[in-house]
């Protein structure tokens, strides 16, 4: 055990596991979390909060963590390497474990020219830092747990217990470097990955296979990313411009069309028929990515739409959430069956 | 038409040597190149280095910092003392079936005789006296000595010209007469034989004779007639050298009366100094007035004060105060107040003369008024000295030569020839810096003392390398302004790509040797001779230990223990390149020996040296630990030792024990 | 090369505004090949401000000059009176030469005229893009000759980050993403195992970040020889 985390036991055990995103808010409203913890609590085996993703201000993922603790809720904290140098990054690391935070996602971050895609004005002008890369901070969080030793060389008191992740494109450019890119991570340290939203299972399952090929799905624990989609239009625009995500046209069509003149209560009833399908599809991308071998979970992201998650967990068959005895590493609890 | 720039000396030099150059490869030790470089355009070396008048010397622009450097001193070791032998002179041309009379065999004469016959043609020269040299002869020979004459005639004669003596012309032969016995063309350098004279009352009496016939006499051997007291008139050099005779010869009183002031004076500065150091009384500004007489010989002199020379325009105008006379007692009267040329052999000729019997000959072609004859030397120029002789016989057979040629006598182009600007002041006050401490001018001696070897090479060292200097190949250049920051001079000229100003650039080399683009040579100096030098050491440096010893050129003291040396030509001018390129070649130890900071040709070179060694053992020692390259600083008087380490601890350790 | 960009007139002239007398300097070298401060620039923007403050009826004189290269002292210091002379210097040349400028002249006040962009080559007609960050501790052996500092986004030094997309980078879609030509050509030479190798973090002490750099080559004594001791240097 590296740090008896839920989601590591959970791993551990041979369960499937999954994982659920929470958005912190704009604002210092810690309350906002706490809800969205509610809705989580149950349905996930840890759940992500994100770092200022699309470099947006929000309530940090360090605080988020704690106070998902807090709510009785595990939590996986995410470290981008865009806004803080590796003195912050280890200091933080150092914190958060000591708050209890015991999983750690370690991601490049968006770079801070996006600004939620131009919806909103960001932070353009920061100076952006990546003193490291991901792939460094993998190697840093891993010798600071097992080695107790900061990068550079300097000691820590004691070692630094930490699950730690990484995010993974499996689809994205260049596609035959993307194993290795997997394998650099793997050897950094990456106990467990998270992967860019799935839609083209065949696709994946290709890559699913180098990957067993390389022998990493043992090494590390693929949890496959399923991005919950609200609308043809939301596939269509990750589809076009979201790096590494490409969406099969079966999926697109599932959609109802709404006409540009529609009456505001026929779109209505058109977004309520959108969600249902898009949760649907969630739960048929679960099963479909299930059946990979070397696939040892799922992602869940419902962006903005944290209620949905829920809803998909128990229509995926993979309630109720199974719960390990602590440091028990004989035969797995019989009370548990993944499969019921 | 733009004129060619040349270096003071050699722009100054009627026969354009190239005496900054020989002055530098003597310096360097290349006593052999330096031999050819006087010989390209001067037949009579052994005899210029004795009597040249030396117009390099005066226009000479280290004179400018100190002393001129000794170029004449330099001709005189090279062609004396230094061990080389004269130059083999160039292939003669082949045959033309031309023939030429040359006609007196004096340094003009000789010259155009020599000229012509490696060019092809057939000479004969035709001399009055009994042997050749002309007015050579009457030099003294404490000035000239006689090995020196016959040295330069004997390898003159040698190239295939017929010599016919006592035969005078105008009286034994005439240039008709030649022309018709098959000469194609006709040269007439007889010089000035005849002696002016001075028409006052008493001239004429028996020991009153003019200079040339009386030295001619002397030097010639035949007759000797000095008196007690013995009163030369004239100023100039020959004068000199007649009272500087006469008192070698016993006269116990003699007097060198003219009418100029001491100043004034045309003989060569310095002149003056050694004949009163002899005893001889110098008398200027005195005019003979009249000769008093007694039985038929002359008794004294009677001499009126000079009041002036020369008028305002400068011209020759002496006026006179009566009033003032002075009497001196004196037995022999020796006039040497100027030489006019015989023209009695154009009597009778086609030749002609003007109304006041000069001959008439064109200065520009040498051509009289005879198709086929040409004057030569001092007959075509009046006075002159030896080596403006030998540039006149050149520009006659050149003359000729092209008139046998192709029939039409044309003038050469003119020497459009400019020399070398004069130091700015502030390259004057960094070259003082730079130089060594001047040179305390030479005490007046007898004679001209001769360099020994290492005088000569020093001496030659402080050339400053006129126009020798840096070229920068502009393709090259990156404007990286390393050049212009290490000039020592600011001779470099900033623009979109350096150019080294040539007045300024002393050709320290300096600038070649950090040049980060390889984009500088030094005119005279090729570094390419060097790095050619450098490549072929293999063989002998990795013999053995590995060793080289690399010397500076131009230290003059040996005492280097090594192997394997070669020397360069100042060791700051060496690139780190070349010296690595030795390691690669197998040395595995090269020892530096720079110049003395005393001695040094730019002061404190060394330190260039030092920091050229510290930058090879720098990048050597990382590849190639047991590589050593240690810089050895000779031992002079209160300069800290740079011996290496061990020699020192051992040195110590020997003064313990 | 330094490559320069033309700052826009409207600021130039609001930054000039209170100065009458004015030198318009431009460099020879890199700001002369980029079309941003040559002479060109130089006498194109003497005619361009004096016409714009003709408009305004103002009396502000614009003299140009341009030199060989601004950063070496020696080519301005032949200018160096007119400089003086001046109330204030628009320098065309890159903040090197900017900076060395003000340092030099003290009194006089220097104003950029141009922005200096990056460090980079020609890229084919009318482009140039930025090639090296002058990080100091050149890595580029090991990403086959393309800088991941200068040319990716997020300076990462392990491969491509998960927004690249046909090759391109995901601030923009005419930036191309330095990770997808690295794996390209490490391909392309059948060295794709050398990526695998997991690159350290970066020392960044020898970028801009170690704080303002400096060369010494004092193996070069580069001195006027005795005028200058070379122990005393």
């Amino acid at each position: 055990m590296k740090a008896e985390s839920n989601l590591e036991k959970v791993i551990d055990a041979g369960h499937f596991a999954v994982t659920a995103e929470l958005g912190p808010p704009m604002s210092s409203a810690g309350g906002v979390v706490r809800e969205k913890a509610d809705i989580l609590r149950g349905y996930a085996d840890a759940v992500n909060i994100t770092d200022c993703q699309t470099a947006v201000v929000r309530l940090s993922s360090i605080a988020s963590a704690a106070i998902l603790l807090q709510e009785g809720v595990e939590p996986v904290m995410q470290m981008t390497v865009r806004d803080r140098n590796r003195i912050a990054i280890q200091a933080d690391i150092l914190g958060a474990a000591a708050l209890g935070i015991k999983n750690c996602l370690c991601i490049a971050g968006d770079h801070q020219s996006f600004g939620a895609a131009g919806k909103l004005s960001g932070h353009p002008g920061a100076k952006n830092v990546y003193d490291i890369d991901s792939i460094q901070l993998l190697d840093i969080l891993r010798k600071m747990r097992d080695e107790s030793v900061q990068q550079g060389g300097d000691p820590l008191e004691c070692p630094t217990p930490l699950f730690i992740g990484a995010a993974w494109t499996p689809m994205g450019d260049p596609v035959d470097f993307r194993i290795v890119r997997l394998a650099k991570k793997v050897a950094a340290g990456a106990d467990f990955i998270q992967t860019q939203g799935i839609y083209d299972v065949k696709q994946f399952a290709d890559v699913m296979e180098h990957v067993r090929h390389r022998g990493l799905h043992e090494k590390t624990a693929i949890l496959a990313g399923i991005i919950v989609p609200k609308s043809a239009g939301m596939l269509r625009y990750m589809n076009a411009s979201v790096a590494g995500v490409s969406v099969p046209d079966e999926l697109i069509k599932r959609f109802p069309k709404v006409a540009k003149d529609a009456s505001p209560e026929e779109k209505k009833a058109a977004r309520a028929k959108s969600q249902e399908i898009g949760k649907q599809i969630a739960v048929e991308l679960i099963e479909q990515v299930r059946e990979i071998e070397g696939v040892r979970g799922v992602h869940i992201q419902a962006i903005e739409w944290e209620p949905a998650v829920p809803d998909i967990v128990k229509a995926a068959a993979l309630l109720p959430r199974p719960t390990v005895a602590p440091t028990d590493t004989d035969a797995p609890d019989p009370s548990v069956d993944s499969a019921s | 038409m733009t004129s060619q720039v040349l270096p003071p000396c050699q722009a100054a030099c009627p026969v354009r040597t190239d005496g900054g150059r020989y002055a530098r490869l003597v310096a360097e030790g290349r006593y052999a190149e330096a031999y050819e470089v006087i010989c390209r355009t001067n037949p009579f070396p052994s005899v210029c280095a004795h009597i040249c008048l030396r117009p390099c010397e005066s226009h000479c622009r280290r004179g400018e910092l100190d002393s001129s450097v000794a170029i004449r001193a330099l001709k005189r070791f090279v062609t004396e003392a230094s061990g080389a032998k004269r130059p083999q002179p160039p292939d003669r041309k082949p045959a033309t079936g031309s023939r030429v009379a040359v006609v007196g065999a004096g340094p003009a004469g000789l010259t155009a005789a020599r000229d012509l016959r490696l060019a092809g043609h057939e000479v004969s020269v035709f001399e009055h006296l009994d042997r050749p040299g002309g007015m050579l002869n009457v030099i003294p020979r404490y000035r000239l000595p006689q090995a020196a004459v016959d040295a330069d005639i004997d390898a003159i004669l040698a190239v295939g010209i017929d010599v016919t003596y006592k035969c005078q012309i105008g009286r034994d032969v005439t240039v008709d007469a030649l022309l018709e016995k098959g000469f194609d063309a006709a040269i007439v350098a007889t010089g000035l034989s005849r002696s002016r004279g001075i028409a006052v009352p008493g001239f004429g009496g028996q020991r009153f004779t003019a200079a040339i016939p009386w030295m001619t006499d002397v030097w010639l051997g035949s007759k000797v007639d000095v008196g007690r007291r013995v009163a030369v008139i004239g100023g100039g050099n020959v004068a000199v050298d007649v009272a500087r005779t006469a008192r070698r010869l016993g006269a116990e009183f003699v007097a060198l009366i003219c009418l100029e002031s001491r100043e004034e004076m045309p003989a060569e500065p310095g002149e003056l100094e050694l004949s009163e150091a002899e005893g001889i009384h110098v008398m200027p500004r005195a005019a003979l007035k009249r000769v008093l007489n007694r039985d038929g010989a002359i008794a004294a002199l009677e001499l009126m004060a000079v009041v002036s020379v020369f008028d305002e325009a400068g011209r020759f105008r002496p006026t006179y105060d009566p009033s003032r006379i002075r009497t001196l007692a004196a037995d022999m009267a020796i006039l040497s107040i100027g030489q006019a040329p015989d023209r009695s052999w154009a009597e009778g000729t086609a030749v002609q003369t003007d109304e006041r019997g000069r001959i008439v000959a064109s200065r520009d072609t040498h051509l009289t008024s005879h198709p086929r004859v040409f004057l030569a030397g001092e007959s075509l120029r009046g006075p002159g000295n030896a080596i403006q002789a030998v540039a006149d016989g050149h520009r006659a057979a050149e003359i000729a030569s092209r008139f046998l040629e192709t029939g039409h006598v044309s003038a050469p182009a003119p020497d459009d020839v400019r020399p070398l600007d004069a130091f700015p002041p502030d390259v004057m006050a960094n070259l003082r810096t730079m130089h060594s401490p001047a040179r305390e001018p030479e005490p007046f001696a007898e004679t001209e003392p001769s360099l020994d070897e290492a005088e000569a090479r020093r001496e030659g060292d402080r050339c400053l390398g006129c126009l020798a200097g840096a070229v920068i190949d502009t393709d090259k250049c990156a404007s990286c302004l390393t050049c212009f920051r290490v000039c020592p001079l600011d001779a470099v000229e900033i623009g979109e790509v350096m150019t080294a100003n040539p007045v300024r650039c002393q050709a320290c080399g300096l600038c070649a040797s950090v040049c980060p683009a390889g984009a500088i040579s030094l005119s005279y100096w090729e570094g390419a001779e060097l790095t050619e030098a450098l490549q072929s050491v293999p063989g002998s440096a990795t013999e053995a230990d590995g060793s080289l010893a690399l010397v500076c050129r131009y230290r003059a003291e040996g005492g280097i223990e090594a192997t394997n040396v070669l020397t360069v030509p100042c060791l700051a001018r060496l690139k780190p390149v070349d010296v690595l390129r030795l390691f690669r070649q197998g040395c595995r130890s090269i020892s530096l020996y720079p110049c003395a900071e005393e001695d040094c040709k730019y002061g404190a070179a060394w330190r260039n040296v030092q920091v050229i060694a510290d930058y090879v053992r720098n990048v050597v020692q990382r590849v190639w630990p047991e590589a050593a390259i240690d810089l050895y600083l000779p031992e002079t008087v209160g300069y800290p030792s740079a011996a290496p380490q061990e020699d020192q601890d051992d040195r110590r350790k020997a003064e313990r024990d | 090369m330094i490559v320069v960009k033309q700052k826009e007139i409207d600021w130039i002239l609001d930054r000039l505004a209170s100065f009458h007398k004015v030198v318009v300097l431009g460099c020879g070298e890199c700001a002369t090949v980029c079309f941003g401060g040559g002479e060109r620039e130089v006498e194109e923007l003497c005619c361009a401000l004096q016409l714009a403050v003709q408009e305004k009826d103002e009396a502000a004189e614009f003299h140009g000059l341009t030199c060989e290269r601004v950063c070496d002292w020696e080519f301005v210091e032949p200018f160096a009176d007119t400089l003086r002379d001046a109330d204030a210097v628009l320098s065309l040349a890159c903040g090197a030469g900017s900076n060395l400028l003000a340092d030099k002249l003290e009194t006089v006040r220097v104003i950029p005229g141009v922005d200096t962009i990056f460090l980079g080559a020609n890229a084919g007609p009318d482009r140039w893009t930025e090639m090296c960050a002058a990080c100091g501790d050149c890595i580029i052996d090991q990403t086959f000759g393309i800088c991941p500092v200068a040319r990716c986004a997020k300076t990462l030094m392990n491969g491509p980050c998960g927004g690249s997309k046909d090759g391109m980078c995901e601030i923009r879609d005419d930036v191309e993403c330095a990770w997808a030509k690295i794996v390209e050509r490490a391909r392309a030479l059948g060295r794709l195992d050398e990526l695998e190798r997991i690159i350290p973090p970066k020392d960044w002490s020898t970028a801009r970040d170690g704080g303002q750099r400096a060369l010494e080559r004092a193996d070069l004594g580069i001195r006027r020889l005795c005028t200058e001791d070379l122990d005393e240097g």
